[in-house]
């Protein structure tokens, strides 16, 4: 079974950041100062120019990346310090992804990358494929589950990926550009399954460029030059 | 923990083709090593056959010349009658005697010089003496009447032209007449016979008067024969046990083992450069396998997905190559053991570590796997999201 992540729940922000900072190994700095919280149930939308670490932000939120500087705060824990092992299970347990590029598995079916999360979570095989089932028929995509990514439309593929995320009922789903790819009939299909399908509790964090996908969200932030800037709505 | 096993499992059968090109390598590594010490035992074991069944030995006595007056019971009544003492009797090789004669016959009238031996019907049998046709020599008591009784070796009966059959089977020997009564083969221990007149011991005083020493060939226990070695010349010669010399093979088991220790050397050391080659060629290919699977390491990351439990799935891959590998080696190699066994008509002796093959390539398969696992798990998730 999963491992359990001791995070003590608060009445304090599910999400704080103050002054991060990301520089790579190679002296670039892709994120300087980003300051912002975020409370349970809500939805923001970064904004900004390509460069100025929009992604790069989410990768930090997401624990797929670290910290160079900073404070951060998750789910009332401080991530600062924290194992590899203990934020694996922290985005088992409590984040889903969707990525721009989908990153589906190739040699896997839709179904089963759905199952990848659910698996993960410590669900046996029988349980994770119902859940998968019923993932990809909230998206429209139960009869394409046996299919290879290879063979699905972009828009087919970010509504696997989406399926993916929420099969695993996330606290915070991280969405870098979902719709960046796809058709503006497909980009609505996309937006209109992020908001309808997710769980009301859950809080959303979207990188886009697109605005009416920032202006389906409660808040939007403007990250520039590595600098995030609240903009009041 | 299963769904890593499942995965690994996935990842082994979803990559077959170069997977089994792994598994030949390692099978065929495994396959080797079998078959190796397969065939180092199974011909030690016929060398074994070869000097004897490994249990019995032979042992030569040398007695002085005197003995050829002896009745060769009386010499060996108390050896015989030694636990361990299976039989035994006089058989002095011509090379032992020295002594040639001049052969003629009806077919051949032209002077034929041929080295003697001498032998009792004990001595022929303790060597397991084959014929080709006719009898060994009458009893002694017919001997004592008329000793002029040989056997011929079947080269000397060819070049006289001669067979042990009643009218065909008169040769002179030294001017003298004398009766073939058998004709011994040329293989085996016969071998050491076919090119030599062997005459009956009351015959070779009419032959020589510088008789030779009695070579008394036994047929011992392999473990008794340091024992008869130092107990024979009292035994048989106790008037003047000194002038007897007794002599023993080296044991036969002494010598496989020996020819095993040796040839087990070679096959550890070849063994080992196979384990070498076939724990790089795993490693090698989970290295590339990684490389492939970047991104679904990287999904599996993201999904939190703990790097030991990606560690786990690429280090079980990879034993699982190694298992399946020498699995099949092993079978192959006996196999092909078998067969070859059979056809060399050898015994197939097959010890018991071939057993432990399999094991052996799990663990090899998991060492292969360690460093690419290791590294496996050390990667970054957005770094294996970033690659193409």
């Amino acid at each position: 079974m999963s491992r359990r992540v001791v995070v003590q729940p608060d009445d304090g922000p599910m999400l704080s950041v103050r002054g991060l900072q990301r520089t790579f190994p190679n002296g670039v700095t892709a994120l300087e100062d980003a300051t912002f919280e975020l409370r349970e149930g809500e939805s923001l939308a970064l904004m900004g120019p390509s460069g100025a670490g929009k992604s790069t932000l989410l990768s930090l939120i997401g624990l797929l990346d670290s910290a160079t500087g900073g404070e951060f705060h998750l789910f009332g824990g401080d991530i600062r310090g924290m194992s590899a092992s203990m934020q694996s299970a922290l985005r088992r347990t409590s984040i889903g992804f969707v990525f721009q590029a989908f990153h589906l598995v190739p040699h896997m079916t839709a179904r089963q990358n759905v199952e990848v999360g659910l698996r993960a979570r410590g669900a046996f095989r029988a349980a994770a494929r119902r859940a998968a089932d019923k993932a990809l028929m909230r998206v429209g995509l139960d009869h394409r589950r046996d299919a290879l990514p290879t063979t699905l439309s972009g828009g087919e593929q970010q509504r696997v990926a989406i399926a993916r995320a929420l099969a695993v009922r996330p606290r915070l789903l991280l969405c870098d550009e979902p719709t960046g790819n796809l058709d503006t009939k497909s980009s609505a299909a996309i937006l209109a399954l992020l908001t309808t399908e997710r769980d009301p509790l859950s809080s959303l964090i979207i990188v886009t460029h697109d605005a009416n996908v920032a202006s389906s969200c409660s808040r939007v932030i403007t990250v520039t030059d590595g600098r995030t800037d609240e903009a009041t709505r | 923990m299963i769904y890593a096993i499942e995965r690994a499992v996935s990842g082994v059968r979803g990559r077959w083709r170069r997977n089994v090109l792994v598994i030949v390598a390692v099978a065929l590594s495994a396959a080797s090593f079998v078959l190796m010490l397969a065939l180092s035992l199974g011909s030690s074991d016929a060398v074994l056959r070869s000097l004897g069944d490994g249990e019995t030995s032979r042992v030569q006595l040398a007695l002085p010349s005197t003995a050829w007056q002896a009745k060769e019971n009386t010499l060996l009544h108390e050896l015989l009658s030694a636990d361990g003492v299976f039989g035994g009797g006089t058989l002095t090789s011509s090379d032992a005697t020295g002594v040639t004669v001049v052969l003629t016959s009806a077919a051949r009238s032209s002077p034929l010089n041929t080295a003697v031996a001498v032998a009792t019907n004990e001595g022929l049998q303790s060597r397991d003496i084959d014929w080709i046709e006719g009898h060994d020599f009458p009893s002694a008591t017919v001997l004592r009447a008329d000793p002029r009784q040989i056997v011929l070796g079947a080269r000397v009966a060819r070049d006289l032209g001669v067979s042990a059959r009643p009218g065909d089977n008169q040769v002179s020997v030294n001017g003298s007449n004398a009766s073939v009564v058998g004709i011994i083969s040329e293989t085996g221990d016969s071998a050491l016979l076919t090119a030599a007149a062997v005459v009956p011991p009351e015959l070779i005083p009419l032959l020589t008067s510088d008789l030779p020493a009695r070579v008394i060939d036994l047929t011992v226990r392999a473990e008794m024969s340091s024992w008869v070695v130092s107990q024979a010349p009292t035994a048989v010669w106790p008037q003047e046990p000194a002038a007897v010399s007794a002599t023993a093979p080296a044991d036969p088991r002494q010598l496989r083992d020996r020819l095993e220790a040796e040839t087990q050397g070679l096959i550890t050391a070849v063994t080992w450069v196979m384990v070498g080659v076939s724990v790089f060629v795993i490693a090698n290919t989970m290295q590339i396998a990684i490389g492939e699977r970047r991104r679904e390491i990287g999904v599996s990351r993201a999904f939190g997905i703990s790097p030991m439990s990606i560690g786990f799935q690429f280090f079980l891959e990879a034993s699982i190559l190694g298992l399946v590998g020498s699995l099949a080696g092993a079978l192959l190699g006996a196999l092909i053991a078998s067969a070859t066994t059979m056809i060399l008509g050898w015994d197939l002796v097959l010890p018991l570590a071939v057993v432990i093959v399999p094991g052996a390539g799990l663990i090899l398969g998991g060492v292969g796997g360690l460093v690419p696992a290791w590294i496996a798990s050390r990667v970054r998730p957005l770094e294996l999201l970033r690659a193409p």
